[in-house]
C-alpha cells in the first residue's frame, strides 16, 4: 500500500471524526434546548391558566367596590341634608337674613345720600372704589341688638367707615 | 502518484479547516441557545411563585362582597338615624 493512499485514509478518517463529533455535539445541544422548551412551555401554559379569570375577578372587585363608594356617598349625603351642622341653631340664619339687609339697605343709602353728596361731587373720580369698599362692609359682623332698631348715623371721627382711614 | 500527494496535502490543508470552521459557526450559536433556553428556565420557573398570589383574587372578591353587604346594612342603619 502506498503511503499517499495512508495519508489520504487518515485525513478523510479526520474529516469523518470531525464532521460526526460537531454533528453529535449540536445534536446534544438541540435535545438539551428542545426539553428545557417543553419546561418553559408547561411553565407558561400553567400561568396562563393561573392568570386566564384574573380579568373578571378584578372586574367583579371593581364592581362591588363601585357600588359600595356610590351607597356611601349617598348615605352621607342624605345625611348631610338631614342634620343640622354642629354649632349652629334654627335661629342663626334668620338673625343674618332679617338683620343685616334692613340695616345696610335703610341706614347706608341715606347716610351716603345726607352726609356725602359734596364730597362724592368733589370726588367723582375716586368716588366708585371707595363706594364699593363701603358696601362690601356688611361682611362685618352685625350687633345683636340692631334687628329693629333704626340705625344712628355714624360720626366722622369714630368708627370703622372708610373716612377714618 | 505526485497528485495524490497534492491532493492529499490539499485535503489536509484546506478541506478540514474549512470543515471545522463551517461546522464551529453552526455550534456556536447552538451553545448560545442553549445558555439562553437554561438562562429562560431558570428565570421562567419564578412565574409561578410570583403570581401564586393571583388564586387569592378569589378570597378578596368574597371579602369585597361581604363588605358591600355590611356597607348596605350600614347605609340603612344611617338612613334610620337620619
Amino acid at each position: 500500500m502506498d503511503p499517499a493512499h495512508i495519508v489520504l485514509l487518515i485525513a478523510v478518517t479526520i474529516t469523518v471524526v470531525a464532521i460526526a463529533g460537531y454533528l453529535i455535539a449540536i445534536a446534544l445541544i438541540l435535545k438539551h434546548v428542545v426539553n428545557q422548551l417543553v419546561t418553559i412551555l408547561g411553565a407558561v401554559d400553567a400561568v396562563t391558566e393561573t392568570a386566564q379569570p384574573v380579568g373578571a375577578v378584578i372586574d367583579d372587585i371593581n364592581r362591588d367596590l363601585d357600588a359600595g363608594r356610590k351607597l356611601i356617598e349617598a348615605s352621607v349625603a342624605r345625611l348631610e341634608d338631614s342634620r343640622v351642622p354642629v354649632g349652629t341653631t334654627a335661629a342663626e340664619p334668620g338673625r343674618h337674613a332679617a338683620a343685616e339687609p334692613g340695616r345696610h339697605a335703610a341706614a347706608e343709602p341715606d347716610r351716603h345720600a345726607a352726609d356725602e353728596p359734596d364730597r362724592h361731587a368733589a370726588d367723582e373720580y375716586g368716588s366708585a372704589e371707595r363706594s364699593e369698599g363701603t358696601v362690601a362692609a356688611p361682611s362685618l359682623p352685625a350687633p345683636a341688638s340692631t334687628g329693629t332698631e333704626p340705625a344712628e348715623p355714624r360720626s366722622r371721627t369714630g368708627g370703622r367707615g372708610w373716612w377714618n382711614r | 502518484m505526485t497528485l495524490l500527494w497534492i491532493g492529499n496535502l490539499i485535503f489536509l490543508a484546506v478541506v478540514i479547516p474549512v470543515v471545522v470552521i463551517i461546522l464551529r459557526r453552526v455550534i456556536t450559536p447552538a451553545t448560545e441557545i442553549k445558555v439562553y433556553a437554561d438562562d429562560i428556565k431558570d428565570h421562567g420557573a419564578q412565574f409561578a411563585p410570583h403570581l401564586a398570589a393571583l388564586s387569592e383574587l378569589t378570597t378578596t372578591r368574597q371579602l369585597v362582597r361581604e363588605v358591600n353587604a355590611d356597607l348596605e346594612r350600614y347605609a340603612r342603619a344611617l338612613d334610620r338615624i337620619g
